[in-house]
């Protein structure tokens, strides 16, 4: 992709999220939402501005960006989804403790017997400190 | 005057009030660098503790963490490219990219020192001028409130040079996510989607943990996987050296202090508006703005002086009118009520051992943060040495129970997430994140003061427009925009031809 592509991207989602918000915000009385409608329609001429500008621009530039790396993606949003799953019917420590492990052991930095100590090392010290030393209340899981 | 404020000297000879003062620090410093510990938090947590300490001892561990905890948000700003407090967002605009080039060391120092300095000024101020200076917050009403928003709202586009569209509309997202939730006057519910944690709106807090971190730890799992180079190593710069680097900056250390001041003293601003403007002004004034956002020093040193000199600012109207400036403020002023005493003049004669002590206190805070501030960062430092498939998960867990710990809410992690996904999205199509941080932040005081300045003349836009130019101050701050958003323009087009 290069980063004209990746501006035209850019200018298309921010026109459609500018639409999206006009026709909710117009929704509202209008004492309640000339700001947002101001906004959105700003935002939307902004955008079409810019992917007209982008269009209009010499072909020229076939400078390339880094390609997304989907996996690390998935990780990432995949794995807190799973975890906040876990949370509320496991517990918090349960939870924190499986999902440091499989991330870690997963990632590959250490060993299976490293990712267990940290694991269990890391959740007992985010244990002490919100939930026994700033009182933070223990989220609830539906077994533990 | 001075006689008092011997009195306030002599309570730092009392070694309960040193211990206090260490014992706010560290724990300061520690809340503060961990994403998700707000130092509001901390400082409500420790209230009780000072229930069975005399006042003086107890106020000067709460301004200790107050102070530290405003300083150390730019640990982790710099180092894991995730702000510990919204305090150090624009820190991050200059730190992370110093840390990346391989300085990490150069740009802690620097933010530790600048720290210290910009709050070494600002309780210079509220030891001196306090009384004077809280009669100019008085003259602060709605209308001059809006254009206040309006001017922190122009420095979007002066942080978006090269790519003032992307930054324009990451400012503008900002502003309009910053109406979720309940309208400040009318009580409409906007964009809440019948969710009852949408109804307060979204927190600012949560916003900047998914925001940052989520992107930085995909990265960190790109890294972990092999398909991308890992971290510059870490620099071994002596702290002290940069004192003299510090040395060069005299006149953006004083101008950046002077604004954190000033920020300071307007209730309902906050330590994050006073890095911004502070950022904004030492890049307006630098003769190489090209290199600010790449790791310039100028942009770091500003971004910390100016958001710890909110802190002696903000205490300014705390203890001369009893108006607290910011969430922490109102439960430092919870704490000076529960010692029994009342903010006024009274304060400052008839309590006079026990407010000298606490102002005093607080340069004992300033100082000390820094030999703190340098050892934990000594140890963090070796964070960036930590594999990423450690860190990565670390992170993650850090960022979940962030979210969580705010409101004890998980309805706020799914919350963190949705805005973790959208910083990831702005971070793959190269938007820049500061914009739409900044617009989050002032977009409720904006919104909010619009609404208020209208209904005072009943939605008469001819008289509201009156009254920003016959207004003193709202004049003041007013031309201040117009030049902001002509300067802008000016870089906008000679950035453009440059790259022509």
């Amino acid at each position: 992709m290069t980063t004209r592509t990746r501006d035209l991207i850019f200018a298309s989602i921010a026109l459609v999220l500018a639409l999206a918000i006009a026709i909710t915000a117009f929704g509202y009385p209008v004492g309640s939402s000339y700001f947002p409608r101001t906004l959105a329609v700003l935002m939307g001429v902004l955008a079409a501005f810019f992917g007209t500008r982008t269009l209009l621009a010499p072909g020229d530039d076939a400078t390339r960006v880094p390609p997304l790396n989907l996996t690390a993606l998935i990780a990432a949003f995949g794995g807190i989804a799973a975890y906040v799953v876990v949370l509320q019917l496991l517990g918090y420590e349960i939870a924190t403790y499986l999902f440091l492990f499989l991330l870690m052991f997963w990632l590959g930095a250490v060993g299976w017997l490293k990712s267990l100590i940290l694991a269990v090392a890391f959740t007992a010290l985010l244990n002490v400190i919100f939930f026994v030393l700033l009182g933070v209340p223990r989220p609830d899981g539906l077994v533990f | 005057m001075f006689d008092n404020m011997l009195l306030g000297l002599h309570a730092l000879a009392d070694p309960a009030l040193l211990l206090a003062v260490l014992i706010g620090v560290v724990g300061g410093v520690v809340i503060g660098a961990l994403p998700g510990l707000t130092s509001t938090m901390g400082v409500a947590l420790l209230i009780p503790v000072t229930f069975s300490l005399p006042p003086q001892v107890g106020l000067a561990m709460l301004g200790g963490i107050y102070c530290a905890s405003t300083y150390s948000g730019a640990i982790s700003a710099i180092l894991l490219n995730i702000p510990g407090t919204s305090a150090s967002v624009a820190t991050m605009l200059d730190g992370h990219p110093m840390a990346k080039s391989g300085e990490p060391g150069r740009a802690i120092s620097l933010a530790t020192f600048a720290s210290c300095i910009g709050g070494m000024v600002s309780v210079i101020a509220l030891l001196f001028l306090a009384p004077q200076l809280a009669e100019f917050s008085l003259r602060f009403g709605s209308p001059e409130y809006f254009l206040l928003a309006v001017f922190g709202i122009t420095v979007i586009a002066s942080m978006s040079a090269g790519a003032m569209e992307k930054g324009l509309i990451a400012g503008a997202l900002g502003l309009i996510l910053s109406t979720v939730g309940t309208h400040p006057l009318t009580g409409t519910m906007r964009f809440t989607g019948g969710v009852p944690t949408l109804f307060d709106g979204i927190p600012l807090v949560v916003s900047l943990i998914g925001l940052y971190s989520i992107p930085e730890v995909i990265d960190l799992i790109d890294r972990a996987k092999g398909t991308q180079s890992g971290a510059a190593g870490v620099d071994k710069t002596s702290p002290f050296g940069t004192l003299r680097e510090l040395g060069r900056q005299k006149f953006n250390l004083l101008r950046s202090s002077l604004i954190g001041i000033v920020v300071g003293i307007i209730p309902g601003v906050g330590c994050s508006v006073g890095g911004f403007l502070a950022y904004d002004a030492a890049k307006k004034g630098s003769k190489t703005p090209e290199r600010f956002g790449k790791g310039a020093s100028e942009g770091l040193v500003a971004s910390e002086t100016g958001n710890n000199a909110v802190t002696g600012g903000t205490l300014i109207p705390l203890l001369t009118l009893g108006i607290p400036g910011n969430p922490v403020t109102a439960v430092l002023l919870g704490g000076i009520m529960i010692h029994g005493l009342r903010p006024g003049p009274e304060l400052f004669t008839t309590n006079a051992d026990v407010t000298y002590g606490f102002i005093f206190s607080l340069f004992l805070s300033n100082l000390l943060f820094v030999p703190v501030g340098l050892l934990l960062a000594r140890y963090g430092l070796r964070v960036v040495q930590v594999p990423a498939g450690i860190l990565a998960p670390l992170i993650l867990s850090l960022a979940v129970i962030g979210a969580y710990s705010l409101r004890s809410s998980v309805d706020d992690i799914w919350i963190m997430l949705a805005i973790g996904a959208l910083g990831w999205g702005m971070a793959a199509l190269a938007v820049p994140r500061a914009p739409l941080v900044l617009g989050l932040v002032l977009g409720t005081l904006a919104e909010g003061e619009l609404a208020r300045s209208l209904a005072l003349v009943r939605g008469d836009l001819g008289a509201f427009a009156v009254q920003l130019v016959t207004r003193p101050v709202a004049l003041v701050i007013l031309v201040l925009c117009v030049s902001a958003i002509i300067h802008g323009i000016i870089q906008h087009r000679r950035n453009s031809k440059m790259l022509e």
